[in-house]
């Protein structure tokens, strides 16, 4: 296992921001993981790369590769941040130095985590741009980051990440700040580049259908916790977790097929919002917003397994093998 | 149906910089605009960035200067409302922007935020009862009054800003992707809400998103955007199931890649 993720607690002072108790990523394999803002799936990523704010205490473990990362000195989460996991984040225009030129910025890592020569440093970052399919390349190294388009910085941020070949690479929301066409290149591209080089993929995003687009597993995330898991297209397509159900439900729908008759329909949104960090409820965090809550979702969930592959945490579940439980609360 | 907001061979350059012939010399950033709005319709205008649907509903809104071509709102040019009655026109034709942190001023608590468009189009000051309202009619409490923008979430600052709107009783109401910078949930309630309020205050809606199925959802009408011209425009079942264009059929294989079906 590449990534082995066990009881995992990241809290701010007395509040716990996430509590995770297994999740594992495979070599050369994608995950997703999914939630809403204040999920904490942007912690548990930040944690995992050793680049939380200092005043979040990460307890628990996360093993990379067998090697422990909680607890690890800054120096050596600093090796290994640049040469076994990229980075990449949401906006990157703020996460690209302005003042240097992208072929400085693409070397970084390279100069810092490699013995190559300079020859061979800008062979390198010539080849990693032509594989995040930049045209021009040569002229790409001389620009600035303002000189470049939203997709375009996308790109030479994932250029980045990948020039010291790490075995894993974190995509934090990556284009969620980019234009639906713009978004579907980089997520070929991510695709593409985790099968080229077998490399391993966390992808982040509030967006089930942008992860689906990319990755195989999915975990998804409410207030801290994991409370489901499963390949993408089974959880997406039947959800057993009443937050997922919700989540899904939320979506604006589709283009072909019935879309007529969307158009000027009401969304199903979830009523209420996440619950904030120090004020989650006792046993299933979504009860207060959930339809399907009784008395005994007061307790703490269990986790269900549901077949070789899935994984949930809801005393309710919805679409389970026995098949579609509908007891009319809606 | 009387057509409420009218363009004709509109046309709009960035920088007041002409040249000999008073051609800008900058870029077109609109060209030739050909619409028309119906009272009462819901009318979604697409594109990536760039494509000029901001500059749009900016010149629409009276904004941005036309620089060719007319719009007429009410059946009166855009000029003349601006030179003899512009606070009607401003109250008619209200705004919301993308990021609702942005466009609320930091230093004010919610109820001078609030207060502010009538204070500046009607001339008059607002009881705290009237605020109430307006924040109840968008989902809030009286609680949100007194605070700050960062006290706020995301929907909830996007919320305030569509009572911001609402407090003048526009006739149309401009959203510039309104639901760019917040999750699929808080998407939902926010679309959810643009659709009750419209149908509760009878509001042409003009909705720009470079998201076709958000679009698609709310608006019966779309158009679609590239390069600062109009690619196509329909009703949306008909531009959705046969798009003429390829442009418009490559946006929508764009965001069906990533559309989940919301079940039924």
């Amino acid at each position: 296992m590449l990534l082995q993720i066990r009881d995992l607690c990241v809290s701010a002072g007395p509040h716990e921001i996430v509590a995770i108790e297994g999740l594992d990523l495979p070599a050369g394999r994608r995950l997703g993981l999914v939630g809403e803002s204040g999920s904490g799936k942007t912690m548990t990523a930040m944690s995992i790369a050793g680049l939380q704010p200092p005043s979040i205490r990460v307890t628990g473990s996360i093993r990379l590769d067998g090697d422990e990362l909680v607890g690890l000195s800054d120096n050596r989460l600093a090796r290994i941040r640049g040469s076994e996991v990229g980075v990449v984040f949401q906006d990157p225009l703020r996460a690209l130095n302005p003042t240097m030129r992208i072929g400085r910025q693409v070397s970084e890592a390279l100069r810092i985590h490699s013995d190559l020569s300079r020859a061979e440093v800008r062979r390198r970052v010539l080849e990693v741009l032509l594989q995040v399919q930049l045209p021009q390349p040569e002229q790409i190294l001389r620009r600035y980051p303002h000189q470049l388009s939203g997709g375009q910085r996308q790109r030479v941020l994932i250029a980045t990440a990948i020039a010291c070949r790490p075995k894993l690479l974190i995509a934090d929301e990556p284009t969620t700040a980019l234009d639906v066409t713009v978004q579907k290149g980089i997520l070929e591209l991510l695709v593409r580049l985790s099968d080229e080089e077998g490399m391993a993929l966390l992808f982040v995003s509030h967006d089930l259908g942008v992860v689906r687009a990319v990755t195989e597993h999915i975990a998804v995330m409410y207030a801290g916790q994991l409370v489901e898991t499963g390949p993408a297209n089974d959880v997406i397509e039947r959800p057993h977790h009443r937050y997922t159900e919700a989540l899904v439900a939320a979506n604006p729908g589709q283009i072909g097929g019935n879309a007529g008759a969307l158009v000027g329909k009401r969304l199903r949104a979830i009523d209420g919002t996440v619950p904030a960090v120090g004020h989650y409820p006792s046993g299933c965090r979504f009860r207060g917003r959930c339809p399907h809550a009784t008395d005994c979702c007061a307790e703490d969930p269990e986790v269900v397994r549901v077949g070789l592959e899935r994984h949930h945490k809801c005393k309710h579940p919805a679409h389970t093998l026995l098949g579609q439980v509908d007891d009319g609360a809606r | 149906m009387t057509a409420l907001v009218e363009a004709r061979g509109l046309r709009f350059a960035y920088g007041g910089r002409t040249n000999w012939r008073r051609r800008p010399t900058d870029e077109w950033a609109l060209r030739d605009i050909e619409l028309s709005i119906a009272r009462g319709s819901a009318l979604g205008i697409v594109g990536e960035s760039g494509s000029g649907k901001s500059t749009l509903v900016r010149v629409l809104c009276g904004l941005l200067p036309a620089r060719g071509g007319s719009v007429a709102f009410d059946g009166r040019d855009l000029g003349d409302w601006l030179r003899t009655a512009p606070r009607t026109f401003r109250r008619q034709n209200q705004l919301v922007f993308q990021n609702p942190a942005s466009s609320l001023d930091p230093r004010m608590r919610m109820r001078q935020s609030l207060a502010e468009p009538t204070r500046a189009l009607e001339r008059r000051p607002v009881p705290i009862e009237e605020m109430v309202g307006w924040l109840a009619a968008v989902g809030l409490g009286s609680e949100v009054l007194s605070r700050y923008p960062h006290q706020l979430s995301g929907g909830q600052l996007q919320r305030v800003a569509l009572a911001r709107a609402l407090s003048v009783r526009p006739e149309v109401l401009y959203a510039d992707e309104p639901t760019s910078s917040v999750d699929v949930s808080v998407q939902a309630q926010i679309l959810n809400l643009l659709m009750d309020l419209r149908a509760r205050f009878d509001l042409t809606l003009v909705m720009v998103s470079h998201n076709l199925v958000v679009v698609g959802r709310v608006c019966e009408h779309i158009v679609v955007m590239r390069d600062g011209q109009i690619v196509e425009q329909g009703a949306t079942v008909d531009v959705f199931d046969e798009p003429r264009s390829t442009y418009t059929a490559e946006l929508i294989a764009a965001a069906e890649s990533v559309a989940v079906r919301p079940g039924t």
